[in-house]
C-alpha cells in the first residue's frame, strides 16, 4: 500500500512539473491574477504537492547542510545535570545559565512553535511530517545523515508563528532566535573536546565526526547578533560568511580568509529585518523587503543563502540542488500557496463595524492603493446581501502591480543599503548563475501587499512601528520604545483597536 | 500626557533586555511613511482621527 502511494506520488510529481514558471526579470503578473498555484497544477496535484512542500518547510531537506548537531548525544547531554561540558559551554558564552536544560527547552528558547492539533482546519491544518503529531516543534529537523541523526532547523523556524495559541504557516515568527543560536555556537563549539563529548554523551565515532564537521564548517560562518528580538541578521550572515571563503565561483573554504575575513561593512552597519510573510509571494515578481532579488526562483535563492550561513560546501550543495529539484519545486508550490489568517478566525465578526470599514475602504483607495494594491471586498459584490457576517468581510480579489515596485518613503535605509555589501559576491557564484538568481541593490522598499496585515505587527521591514495607530501618527510623535513580545493571548498581548502591541499611548484615545 | 515608559502593560517577566525595541538605535529608526501619504506635499494633514480609525477598521478585514 505504502509503495503504491509512493509510486503514485512519484508519478504525480513527474507529470506535475511540466510547466516552469517565468522566473526571469521580465516576468509580469496580470493585475487581478496571482501565482498561488505557481506550477499550474490540477486541483488534486496541488493538494498533494503543497502538502509535501509544507513538510520540507518544516523538516529541512538539505542532507549536505553544513551544521548538524548530533541529536542522540545532545539528548544524553541534557540527561547529565551539572556536567563538565555544560560548565565549559557556560564559561565560553559568558553566562551563568542559558535556561536550556532539555531538547524541548532548546526549542522554546529558540522561539519555535508547536504543531497544531489534529482537529485544526483550513490554513491551520499543518501536515505532520511523519503522519502523526510530532513531539518536536515546527522547524526542528532531525535529519538522517551518514553520520547518524543530526538536528538542524528548517524554514518554518523563521517563517511560522504562534498567533494567540494557533500556529500559522508563512507568518513572521516574532520571537525567533536563530541568529543567536549561531552566535552562541560560534562561541563554544570550537572548544568542545571530542573525547570529553564522546565520554559524556555516548556518541558513536560517526557522531563525533559530525561534531568535528560542524566545528570545521562554523569557521566559514560569520555572525552578527540581531539588535533586538524579532529581527533577523541572516543577510549580514550571508555577507560575513562569504567574506570568510575564497573568491572563486564556488566560494571554496579558505583557511586564510577564515582567519582574516575580508572587510565587510555589515560587521558594524545594521541591516536587520524581519522574516517576510509567505502569502505575498504569489503577487510579487521580485523578492526581499527591498525587492533586490530581481530574477530567479526565490526558494532556490533562500536555500543558497541559508546554506552560506551554515558553512556548506557549495559544490555539494549544487549537486544536492540538481538532484532535488522536485523537492524545491514542492516547497515553492507550498510557499506560494500560503494564505493569511483572517481577523474573524480569532475575533467575532461583529467586532468589525461594516460601515466604518467601508468608509475606510474609500480612504484606502485614495491614499494607499497606488502603492499597496487594490482589494475588492465581498461586500461590494452583487450577491453581498446573501453572505454571512464572516463571508461579507472577505477579500475576493487583489490587484497588485504587474512588476513589483520599490519606493523610498523615508523609512530606515540600513537594510536596503546593506544589500550593496554582498550583491556582487553572490551574483558571481556559479550556483547563482546556474539558478539564474540576480541581486541588485535598490533604494527603498517594496510596498508589500497587505493581506493579513493585522497579524503582521510590529510594522515595517525593521519592526519599528508597534501598531497601526502608530503608523498613522506623525513620525516625531510615534512610540519610541516598546517590548517585542510573543502573541500568546489575544486580550493581554494584543491591542485590537490600534492593532498591534498594547502600549500606553493611543493617539485615537481622548487622552492623546 | 505620559509618554514613557511605554510597554507598562508588559508583565515583568517579558520585559527582557533582548526584547527592548529602541527606535533611536541605528537601523531601528521609525521614520518615514508619513509625508505625502498622510499629508499633502506641504505637510498638511489630510486625514482626521475618525478617518484613521475607519482606515484601521478596513485594514483589519484584509
Ligand atoms: C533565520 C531565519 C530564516 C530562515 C531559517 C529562513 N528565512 Fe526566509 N527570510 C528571512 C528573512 C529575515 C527574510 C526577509 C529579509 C529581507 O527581505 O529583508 C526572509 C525572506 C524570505 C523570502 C522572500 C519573501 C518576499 O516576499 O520577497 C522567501 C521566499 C523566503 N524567505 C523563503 C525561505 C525559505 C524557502 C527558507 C528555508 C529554506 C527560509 N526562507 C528560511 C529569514 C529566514
Ligand atoms: C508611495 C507609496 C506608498 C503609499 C502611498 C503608502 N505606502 Fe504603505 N508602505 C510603503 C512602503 C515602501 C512600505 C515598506 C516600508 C518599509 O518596510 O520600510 C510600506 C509599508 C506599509 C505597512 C507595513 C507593512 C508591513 O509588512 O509591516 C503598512 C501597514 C502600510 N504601509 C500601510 C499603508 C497605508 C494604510 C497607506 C495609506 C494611508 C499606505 N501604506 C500608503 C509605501 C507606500
Amino acid at each position: 500500500m505504502k509503495k503504491l502511494i509512493l509510486l503514485s506520488l512519484f508519478m504525480t510529481s513527474q507529470m506535475a512539473f511540466s510547466y516552469e514558471p517565468d522566473w526571469s526579470r521580465n516576468t509580469q503578473i496580470k493585475p487581478g491574477d496571482n501565482r498561488e498555484n505557481i506550477y499550474n497544477l490540477s486541483e488534486e496535484e496541488f493538494q498533494e504537492i503543497t502538502q509535501e512542500g509544507y513538510k520540507h518547510a518544516l523538516v529541512y531537506p538539505v542532507t549536505v547542510s553544513g551544521l548538524f548537531i548530533p541529536y542522540e548525544p545532545m539528548v544524553n547531554f541534557f540527561k547529565e545535570k551539572d556536567n563538565n561540558l555544560m560548565k565549559l559551554i557556560l564559561s565560553k558564552i559568558g553566562e551563568k545559565t542559558t535556561g536550556i536544560d532539555s531538547v524541548e527547552s532548546l526549542y522554546q528558547w529558540l522561539g519555535l512553535n508547536k504543531y497544531n492539533d489534529e482537529d485544526a482546519i483550513g490554513i491551520y491544518r499543518i501536515p505532520y511530517p511523519e503522519g502523526y503529531k510530532p513531539d518536536y516543534y515546527m522547524g526542528a529537523s532531525i535529519v538522517e545523515t551518514k553520520w547518524g541523526k543530526g538536528l538542524t532547523f528548517s524554514c518554518a523556524t523563521c517563517h511560522s508563528a504562534n498567533l494567540f495559541g494557533t500556529s500559522v504557516m508563512g507568518l513572521t515568527n516574532k520571537v525567533v532566535k536563530a541568529n543567536r543560536l549561531f552566535d552562541m555556537a560560534k562561541k563554544f563549539v570550537p572548544f568542545v573536546p571530542p573525547k570529553m563529548f564522546q565520554n559524556l554523551t555516548g556518541a558513536t565515532d560517526e557522531e563525533v565526526e559530525m561534531l568535528l564537521r560542524t566545528k570545521q564548517n562554523l569557521k566559514s560562518v560569520g555572525v552578527v547578533k540581531p539588535q533586538v528580538l524579532g529581527l533577523d541578521t541572516s543577510l549580514p550572515q550571508v555577507a560575513l560568511s562569504l567574506a570568510r571563503r575564497g573568491k572563486d565561483e564556488y566560494a571554496s573554504k579558505s583557511k586564510f580568509y577564515q582567519t582574516f575575513p575580508r572587510q565587510n561593512i555589515l560587521s558594524h552597519e545594521v541591516a536587520d529585518s524581519k522574516p517576510a510573510v509567505w502569502w505575498n509571494l504569489k503577487y510579487k515578481t521580485r523578492w526581499l523587503s527591498d525587492g533586490s532579488i530581481v530574477a530567479g526562483n526565490p526558494i532556490f535563492t533562500n536555500f543558497l543563502w541559508n546554506e552560506l550561513g551554515r558553512g556548506t560546501d557549495l559544490r555539494e550543495l549544487e549537486q544536492w540542488m540538481k538532484d532535488s529539484q522536485d523537492t524545491i519545486r514542492e516547497l515553492t508550490a507550498a510557499a506560494f500557496s500560503t494564505k493569511p489568517p483572517a481577523w474573524t478566525d480569532f475575533f467575532p465578526a461583529d467586532s468589525i463595524n461594516l460601515a466604518a470599514a467601508k468608509r475606510g475602504e474609500q480612504i484606502f483607495k485614495n491614499r494607499c492603493q497606488k502603492c499597496h494594491g487594490q482589494y475588492t471586498k465581498a461586500w461590494s459584490t452583487p450577491n453581498a446581501e446573501e453572505l454571512s457576517q464572516v463571508d461579507i468581510l472577505k477579500t475576493v480579489n487583489v490587484k497588485y502591480h504587474k512588476v513589483t515596485p520599490v519606493k523610498d518613503v523615508g523609512t530606515d535605509p540600513g537594510r536596503y543599503e546593506g544589500t550593496k555589501a554582498f550583491a556582487s559576491a553572490l551574483n558571481e557564484l556559479k550556483i547563482s548563475k546556474w539558478m539564474k538568481t540576480v541581486v541588485e541593490p535598490q533604494k527603498g522598499y517594496v510596498p508589500p501587499p497587505l493581506d493579513g496585515i493585522w497579524s503582521r505587527y510590529p510594522y515595517l521591514h525593521n519592526n519599528s512601528i508597534p501598531t497601526l495607530c502608530d503608523l498613522m501618527t506623525p513620525p516625531n510623535k510615534r512610540t519610541k520604545t516598546f517590548y517585542q513580545i510573543p502573541a500568546e493571548s489575544k486580550t493581554e498581548d494584543f491591542d485590537s483597536e490600534c492593532v498591534g502591541f498594547r502600549l500606553e499611548i493611543r493617539f485615537l484615545r481622548k487622552d492623546a | 500626557m505620559c509618554r514613557f515608559p511605554v510597554g507598562n502593560k508588559v508583565p515583568k517577566k517579558r520585559r527582557l533586555k533582548e526584547a527592548f525595541f529602541n527606535t533611536s538605535k541605528k537601523g531601528l529608526r521609525n521614520t518615514g511613511h508619513y509625508r505625502r501619504i498622510f499629508t499633502d506635499k506641504n505637510g498638511n494633514e489630510l486625514l482626521t482621527k475618525e478617518n484613521k480609525k475607519d482606515l484601521i477598521m478596513f485594514l483589519k478585514t484584509l
